[in-house]
């Protein structure tokens, strides 16, 4: 009798474990597979017939140490918000060839907000840092290409705060301070 | 001299391995490395105190960093760093000071350090400067582009100096710094010339010599201010 109770209830956890684990991975939001498509995505122009505005993006110069502008197609978007979310979703995705993104792969973005000081805040996912290669020219790049694509094509916003995983940062790679809004910077900016 | 303590500052640490070459050599392991052969360097033939923010491989925070700066006393602060590219070419030596729009706090206006009267024993008062620890860097711009220039010149004369040699730039390390502070970028771990350059000795003891010769020249630069 005890015997036949035992393993019951041994059958009876094993079952719950399974039903446990079935629904922690239904619930679970399907980030893995939206994440490798969005690392492997290249930049492509709007379909014909999507409304679309030109907007200028920024990619690694020749040199490694500097921007270059590149214009590009994207979305047409109603509002600051939903167009800052279509430019930095484009900034984040791979460039056409022969220009090369300073962003790392994989980096997403989860929320894009203005506040009323006119300062917009690009919150990214931790890829953005775990992935970062590292060296203060790199970081440099990365940052001022987040920075200027959204000046550059937003007028009202005078400033963007970069946040990672929803967080205030230090900084991404060990250099430049994240912990305030930045300006526009055009001095690594260099024309092709 | 008269400065009596220098602060060397490895980049980096512990689970923060900095940027990595294409061969693996990890940045923390290298700025350590040269920072340690600063110290024996001027420690021997200038008789200075250098203060290393961490002498193994460990993490330490910026403020902690900062900390470990002001409370020596120093008389300057030089953050050691390794560079990456996304050019593969890019090479050579960058000096970086602190961008002065950086300690407005972000709010357009460089906060004033105040001084408050404290009582002192014999019933007199004396009188002590607040420095805010957010923009201790602000007082020292000048003396650190002065810094920034000493050094340039003297690594101009040892080792390949990059195509932008001279940056001022958002820096996390440096606005918390109560004395003369600079960035030294000394190569690139993504140039695989670099990479193995960074790890011999004669490259290390010229970047030790080009801080050495900095550390006389600008000392000398400070003295004459202060007897003006
Ligand atoms: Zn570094």
């Amino acid at each position: 009798m005890t015997r036949r109770w035992l393993v019951l209830a041994g059958v009876a956890v094993v079952l719950l474990v399974l039903a446990g684990w079935a629904v922690s991975r239904a619930l679970r939001p399907s980030e893995a597979p939206a994440e490798a498509s969005a690392a492997n995505t290249e930049l492509v122009p709007p379909t014909a017939g999507v409304r679309h505005i030109t907007a200028t993006l920024f990619y690694a110069g020749s040199d490694g140490q500097s921007l270059v502008p590149v214009r590009q197609e994207i979305v047409l978007a109603e509002g600051v918000v939903p167009q800052g979310r279509e430019i930095v979703s484009a900034q984040l995705l791979r460039p056409r060839s022969p220009y090369v993104s300073v962003i790392p792969e994989g980096t997403r973005l989860r929320a894009f907000y203005v506040t009323d000081r006119g300062d917009a805040f690009v919150d990214l996912s931790p890829e953005v840092t775990s992935r970062h290669p590292g060296g203060s020219t790199a970081e440099l790049l990365t940052v001022y290409a987040l920075v200027n694509s959204v000046t550059a094509n937003l007028p009202t916003i005078r400033r963007v705060q970069i946040l990672i995983d929803g967080q205030e940062a230090d900084t991404l790679a060990g250099h430049i301070d994240l912990r305030n809004p930045l300006e526009r910077d055009t001095s690594i900016i260099k024309r092709p | 001299m008269p400065y009596s303590v220098v602060v060397i500052d490895p980049g980096h640490g512990g689970e923060d391995i900095g940027t990595r070459g294409v061969a693996g050599t990890e940045e923390k392991t290298i700025t350590l490395a040269i920072a340690q052969r600063v110290k024996t360097l001027l420690e021997s033939s200038l008789g200075v105190r250098v203060v290393l923010t961490r002498s193994d491989d460990r993490r330490v925070s910026f403020d902690e960093r900062a900390a470990i700066a002001n409370n020596s006393r120093a008389g300057l602060f030089l953050s050691l760093h390794l560079n990456s590219s996304p050019n593969p070419a890019s090479a050579g030596a960058e000096v970086i000071q602190l961008r002065q729009g950086r300690l407005a706090g972000g709010r357009g206006r460089v906060v004033d350090d105040e001084s408050v009267a404290l009582p002192a024993p014999g019933g007199t008062t004396r009188t002590v400067d607040l420095v805010r620890w957010e923009t201790a860097q602000a007082r020292h711009l000048d003396a650190s582009a002065a810094l920034a220039e000493t050094l340039e010149a003297q690594l101009r004369t040892r080792v390949t100096m990059s195509a932008r040699p001279a940056l001022d730039l958002p820096l996390r390390v440096l606005p918390s710094v109560n004395m003369p502070a600079v960035v030294l970028e000394m190569a690139y771990l993504s140039n695989a010339g670099e990479e193995g350059l960074v790890q011999s000795d004669s490259y290390q003891d010229n970047i030790a010599q080009a801080i050495h010769d900095t550390v006389v020249q600008f000392s000398a630069l400070a003295e004459e201010r202060e007897s003006r």
